[in-house]
Protein backbone atom coordinates (compact mmCIF):
# COMPACT_ATOMS: atom_id res chain seq x y z
CA UNK A 1 0.00 0.00 0.00
CA UNK A 2 1.49 3.33 -1.11
CA UNK A 3 1.81 6.15 1.41
CA UNK A 4 3.21 9.64 0.86
CA UNK A 5 6.56 10.50 2.44
CA UNK A 6 5.03 13.20 4.66
CA UNK A 7 2.50 10.70 6.02
CA UNK A 8 5.23 8.11 6.56
CA UNK A 9 7.34 10.66 8.44
CA UNK A 10 4.34 11.57 10.60
CA UNK A 11 3.87 7.85 11.29
CA UNK A 12 7.52 7.44 12.28
CA UNK A 13 7.35 10.44 14.66
CA UNK A 14 4.11 9.15 16.16
CA UNK A 15 5.61 5.69 16.66
CA UNK A 16 8.75 7.01 18.37
CA UNK A 17 6.81 9.57 20.47
CA UNK A 18 4.36 6.85 21.55
CA UNK A 19 7.23 4.57 22.57
CA UNK A 20 9.09 7.31 24.50
CA UNK A 21 5.91 8.45 26.29
CA UNK A 22 5.06 4.83 27.12
CA UNK A 23 8.43 4.39 28.83
CA UNK A 24 8.14 7.74 30.63
CA UNK A 25 4.68 6.72 31.89
CA UNK A 26 6.05 3.30 32.86
CA UNK A 27 8.78 4.81 35.05
CA UNK A 28 6.40 7.46 36.44
CA UNK A 29 3.87 4.76 37.33
CA UNK A 30 6.57 2.95 39.26
CA UNK A 31 7.40 6.11 41.23
CA UNK A 32 3.77 7.20 41.84
CA UNK A 33 2.41 3.84 43.05
CA UNK A 34 0.65 3.11 39.76
CA UNK A 35 -2.31 5.53 39.61
CA UNK A 36 -5.12 4.43 37.29
CA UNK A 37 -4.93 7.52 35.05
CA UNK A 38 -1.26 6.80 34.32
CA UNK A 39 -1.97 3.15 33.53
CA UNK A 40 -4.72 4.37 31.18
CA UNK A 41 -2.20 6.71 29.54
CA UNK A 42 0.18 3.80 29.08
CA UNK A 43 -2.56 1.78 27.39
CA UNK A 44 -3.32 4.71 25.05
CA UNK A 45 0.38 5.04 24.18
CA UNK A 46 0.58 1.32 23.46
CA UNK A 47 -2.39 1.64 21.09
CA UNK A 48 -0.66 4.61 19.37
CA UNK A 49 2.53 2.58 18.94
CA UNK A 50 0.73 -0.47 17.54
CA UNK A 51 -1.57 1.59 15.26
CA UNK A 52 1.29 3.68 13.85
CA UNK A 53 3.37 0.52 13.37
CA UNK A 54 0.60 -1.20 11.41
CA UNK A 55 -0.15 1.87 9.26
CA UNK A 56 3.40 3.03 8.62
CA UNK A 57 5.50 -0.12 8.59
CA UNK A 58 3.28 -3.18 8.14
CA UNK A 59 0.76 -2.14 5.50
CA UNK A 60 3.39 -0.34 3.43
CA UNK A 61 5.57 -3.49 3.64
CA UNK A 62 8.48 -1.40 4.93
CA UNK A 63 8.98 -3.81 7.80
CA UNK A 64 9.14 -6.68 5.30
CA UNK A 65 11.63 -4.78 3.14
CA UNK A 66 14.17 -4.25 5.92
CA UNK A 67 13.79 -7.82 7.23
CA UNK A 68 13.93 -9.64 3.90
CA UNK A 69 16.98 -11.74 3.04
CA UNK A 70 19.41 -9.73 0.90
CA UNK A 71 19.23 -12.31 -1.94
CA UNK A 72 15.56 -11.41 -2.38
CA UNK A 73 16.24 -7.67 -2.75
CA UNK A 74 17.20 -5.89 -5.94
CA UNK A 75 20.27 -3.64 -5.99
CA UNK A 76 18.37 -0.38 -5.26
CA UNK A 77 16.48 -1.96 -2.36
CA UNK A 78 19.75 -3.35 -1.04
CA UNK A 79 21.30 0.11 -1.11
CA UNK A 80 18.27 1.65 0.64
CA UNK A 81 18.34 -1.00 3.38
CA UNK A 82 22.13 -0.76 3.70
CA UNK A 83 21.98 3.02 4.22
CA UNK A 84 19.15 2.63 6.73
CA UNK A 85 21.04 -0.03 8.70
CA UNK A 86 24.16 2.15 8.63
CA UNK A 87 22.31 5.13 10.12
CA UNK A 88 20.44 2.92 12.58
CA UNK A 89 23.72 1.50 13.87
CA UNK A 90 25.05 5.01 14.54
CA UNK A 91 21.85 6.23 16.22
CA UNK A 92 21.39 3.05 18.25
CA UNK A 93 25.00 3.06 19.46
CA UNK A 94 24.80 6.70 20.57
CA UNK A 95 21.45 6.10 22.32
CA UNK A 96 22.59 2.99 24.16
CA UNK A 97 25.88 4.51 25.24
CA UNK A 98 24.23 7.77 26.33
CA UNK A 99 21.67 5.76 28.33
CA UNK A 100 24.44 3.73 29.94
CA UNK A 101 26.32 6.93 30.78
CA UNK A 102 23.21 8.47 32.38
CA UNK A 103 22.51 5.32 34.39
CA UNK A 104 26.11 5.29 35.62
CA UNK A 105 25.73 8.90 36.82
CA UNK A 106 22.73 7.97 38.97
CA UNK A 107 24.40 4.95 40.45
CA UNK A 108 25.80 5.99 43.88
CA UNK A 109 28.72 3.61 43.88
CA UNK A 110 29.90 2.83 40.41
CA UNK A 111 32.75 0.35 40.41
CA UNK A 112 35.71 1.50 38.29
CA UNK A 113 35.07 -1.48 36.03
CA UNK A 114 31.75 0.12 34.99
CA UNK A 115 33.47 3.22 33.61
CA UNK A 116 36.15 1.15 31.92
CA UNK A 117 33.45 -1.02 30.34
CA UNK A 118 31.66 2.09 29.03
CA UNK A 119 34.90 3.44 27.55
CA UNK A 120 35.47 0.05 25.96
CA UNK A 121 31.98 -0.01 24.46
CA UNK A 122 32.41 3.52 23.04
CA UNK A 123 35.67 2.38 21.43
CA UNK A 124 34.06 -0.81 20.08
CA UNK A 125 31.03 1.00 18.65
CA UNK A 126 33.38 3.40 16.87
CA UNK A 127 35.78 0.73 15.58
CA UNK A 128 33.56 -2.28 14.72
CA UNK A 129 32.88 -1.28 11.08
CA UNK A 130 36.61 -0.74 10.44
CA UNK A 131 37.34 -4.07 12.15
CA UNK A 132 34.95 -5.89 9.79
CA UNK A 133 36.56 -4.25 6.75
CA UNK A 134 40.05 -5.07 8.04
CA UNK A 135 38.99 -8.68 8.61
CA UNK A 136 37.27 -9.37 5.31
CA UNK A 137 38.78 -7.23 2.54
CA UNK A 138 41.76 -8.38 0.50
CA UNK A 139 42.95 -4.83 -0.26
CA UNK A 140 41.95 -1.49 1.22
CA UNK B 1 31.51 9.45 -3.49
CA UNK B 2 28.34 10.82 -5.01
CA UNK B 3 27.79 9.46 -8.52
CA UNK B 4 26.96 11.81 -11.38
CA UNK B 5 23.49 12.02 -12.86
CA UNK B 6 22.87 9.50 -15.64
CA UNK B 7 20.24 10.03 -18.32
CA UNK B 8 18.36 7.16 -19.96
CA UNK B 9 15.64 6.29 -22.46
CA UNK B 10 14.06 3.44 -20.51
CA UNK B 11 10.63 5.09 -20.22
CA UNK B 12 10.52 5.95 -23.95
CA UNK B 13 11.66 2.49 -25.03
CA UNK B 14 9.23 0.76 -22.69
CA UNK B 15 6.25 2.81 -23.88
CA UNK B 16 7.27 2.48 -27.51
CA UNK B 17 7.18 -1.29 -27.18
CA UNK B 18 3.98 -1.38 -25.15
CA UNK B 19 5.55 -3.10 -22.17
CA UNK B 20 4.24 -2.60 -18.64
CA UNK B 21 6.54 -1.62 -15.78
CA UNK B 22 5.76 -4.93 -14.11
CA UNK B 23 6.80 -6.91 -17.22
CA UNK B 24 10.02 -4.95 -17.59
CA UNK B 25 10.75 -5.36 -13.87
CA UNK B 26 10.29 -9.12 -14.11
CA UNK B 27 12.43 -9.38 -17.24
CA UNK B 28 15.39 -7.50 -15.75
CA UNK B 29 14.99 -8.97 -12.26
CA UNK B 30 14.10 -5.94 -10.16
CA UNK B 31 11.13 -4.62 -8.20
CA UNK B 32 8.48 -2.52 -10.04
CA UNK B 33 9.36 0.51 -7.88
CA UNK B 34 12.95 0.25 -9.05
CA UNK B 35 11.81 0.55 -12.68
CA UNK B 36 10.02 3.78 -11.65
CA UNK B 37 13.20 5.09 -10.03
CA UNK B 38 15.19 4.21 -13.16
CA UNK B 39 12.69 5.87 -15.50
CA UNK B 40 12.65 9.06 -13.42
CA UNK B 41 16.48 8.96 -13.42
CA UNK B 42 16.50 8.98 -9.64
CA UNK B 43 18.66 5.87 -9.45
CA UNK B 44 21.83 5.02 -11.37
CA UNK B 45 21.88 1.28 -12.13
CA UNK B 46 24.95 -0.89 -11.67
CA UNK B 47 26.80 -1.94 -14.82
CA UNK B 48 25.22 -5.40 -14.54
CA UNK B 49 21.68 -4.01 -14.41
CA UNK B 50 22.39 -1.48 -17.17
CA UNK B 51 23.62 -4.32 -19.42
CA UNK B 52 20.55 -6.42 -18.60
CA UNK B 53 18.30 -3.50 -19.59
CA UNK B 54 20.20 -2.98 -22.86
CA UNK B 55 20.07 -6.72 -23.63
CA UNK B 56 16.34 -6.70 -23.00
CA UNK B 57 15.77 -3.84 -25.45
CA UNK B 58 18.39 -5.22 -27.87
CA UNK B 59 20.23 -1.90 -28.03
CA UNK B 60 23.80 -0.78 -27.38
CA UNK B 61 24.48 0.93 -24.04
CA UNK B 62 25.06 4.33 -25.70
CA UNK B 63 21.51 4.27 -27.09
CA UNK B 64 19.96 3.70 -23.67
CA UNK B 65 22.26 5.50 -21.19
CA UNK B 66 24.26 8.70 -21.31
CA UNK B 67 26.04 11.09 -18.97
CA UNK B 68 24.62 13.99 -21.01
CA UNK B 69 20.95 14.85 -21.59
CA UNK B 70 19.64 12.58 -24.33
CA UNK B 71 18.13 13.75 -27.59
CA UNK B 72 14.98 12.21 -29.02
CA UNK B 73 15.76 8.83 -30.59
CA UNK B 74 14.56 9.97 -34.02
CA UNK B 75 16.80 13.04 -33.91
CA UNK B 76 19.83 11.00 -32.91
CA UNK B 77 19.23 8.48 -35.69
CA UNK B 78 18.89 11.30 -38.23
CA UNK B 79 22.15 12.86 -37.06
CA UNK B 80 23.98 9.51 -37.25
CA UNK B 81 22.63 8.97 -40.73
CA UNK B 82 23.77 12.39 -41.97
CA UNK B 83 27.21 11.84 -40.32
CA UNK B 84 27.57 8.61 -42.31
CA UNK B 85 26.52 10.28 -45.55
CA UNK B 86 29.05 13.11 -45.22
Amino acid sequence: MAMSRSKRRAGVLLNVAGLVLFFVAFFAADLLARPVWLLGGMAVMLVVVVASFVATFWRTKLWHLVHRRSELLDEREMRVVHEAVNRSYAVFSVLCLALLLILLQFEPEVPPAGKVLLAGLIYLAHMLPAMFVAWSEREV
Amino acid sequence: MKGRHLYNRIAVLRRERGISRADLAEAIGVNVQTVGYLEREEYNPSLDLALRICEYFGLPVAMVFSARPMKALSQELMERRSDREE
